[in-house]
């Protein structure tokens, strides 16, 4: 394989694992539910249909 | 009529500037072969710079209590930052191995960094996002392939010299090279102590003319032997007399201290000028020899 394509379809790997990875644990410290106040209500429960 | 001339002139622009950057690539090309090795900064700094939001997960997990995926983001962003060092590692000795004519078989640190990369999107694939084992490891595999193919392999072979009987000098040379390399760096910390110009530049002179001696000596060991003098006697005992001066310089000035200083800089100097014109010398005899054994050749074979 030319060095170019190694060294490009490397790149891409790295930027697929690595960057999903990395992007994707953000979302989901941010997105799942907090340990602290555990008991309280909802945070959009005003949101929620009645 | 007028149609078919801007056509032309269409197309002949599109070709003038369709040359003029096939130059300027083949130029840029040429340039970049030509550049010494060293590792590109980019490259290196990737795997500092791409999981840094594993380290604003972690924060964000411990902000809002999330053990596990706390644990689990620091302890990736951990194994990132080691992966990442060692790639970098890796990276340098790769140019050193590349730019020395003499150099053993380095480490196998990009290597280890790609293993502790892929290790490090694992571990945070499973715990900080929370990705079943298998989808985690996946995850690791495709990062590990991918250091690989990006940053390639480490050197496999050693760059080794023998001496005339064949014997293996490899370490011999490189000791002693390092060891020059070492009493070169401490005269260059030693000039900097010393604030008066004309020594400053004399000491500047003697570490780059010692510079110079040592690349000879790498490009043809076989006149480590000769020079041996010069590394062990010579290099050594500058080295002293400058750390030297340099204390005493730093606690009193004295006129007469810095007259003898400049008289022993100046025949170090000469000395050192000497011993590189010995070198070129050899060199030069070296090739009267083989510019005569080939003469000598050619005319037994009748075609001079």
């Amino acid at each position: 394989m030319p060095e170019f394509y190694r060294k490009l379809l490397g790149l891409l790997l790295i930027l697929a694992a690595v960057g999903v990875a990395s992007w994707q644990t953000v979302l989901v410290s941010c997105s799942s539910p907090s340990a602290v106040g555990g008991s309280g209500p909802p945070a959009h429960a005003a949101d929620a249909p009645r | 009529m007028i149609r078919l001339l801007l056509l032309g002139a269409a197309l002949a622009v599109i070709v003038i500037l369709t040359l003029m950057i096939g130059a300027g690539i083949r130029q840029r090309r040429e340039r970049r072969q030509a550049a010494p090795h060293h590792p590109a900064f980019a490259k290196g700094i990737l795997m500092f710079v791409l999981p840094l939001p594993v380290l604003v997960a972690a924060v964000v997990a411990m902000a809002r209590g999330l053990l596990t995926p706390m644990l689990g983001n620091a302890l990736g962003y951990l194994l990132f930052l080691g992966g990442a060092w060692l790639l970098w590692k890796g990276l340098l000795s790769e140019a050193a191995h590349h730019r020395r004519l003499i150099a053993k078989r380095p480490r196998p640190l990009k290597t280890l960094g790609s293993g502790l990369i892929g290790l490090a999107t694992a571990i945070t694939a499973w715990l900080g996002v929370g990705h079943h084992p298998a989808i985690g490891a996946a995850f690791g595999l495709s990062a590990l392939l991918g250091g690989l193919l990006f940053y390639g392999f480490d050197p496999r072979s050693a760059k080794r010299v023998t001496t005339t009987s064949r014997l293996d000098a490899t370490d011999q040379v490189l000791s002693a090279l390092a060891e020059a390399d070492r009493s070169i760096a401490a005269l260059d910390q030693s000039s900097r102590d010393i604030r008066q110009p004309e020594l400053d530049d004399r000491l500047r002179r003697i570490a780059a003319l010692a510079r110079e001696i040592l690349t000879m000596l790498e490009e043809d060991p076989r006149d480590l032997r000769r020079a041996s003098k010069f590394l062990n006697v010579y290099l050594d005992g500058v080295q002293r007399v400058v750390e030297g001066y340099a204390r005493t310089h730093k606690r009193a000035a004295s006129p007469d201290l810095d007259a003898r200083f400049r008289r022993v800089l100046a025949s170090i100097e000469e000395v050192f000028q000497e011993q590189r014109l010995k070198l070129l010398e050899t060199d030069v005899m070296d090739l009267d020899v083989q510019i005569e054994v080939l003469t000598n050749q050619l005319k037994r074979e009748g075609i001079v």
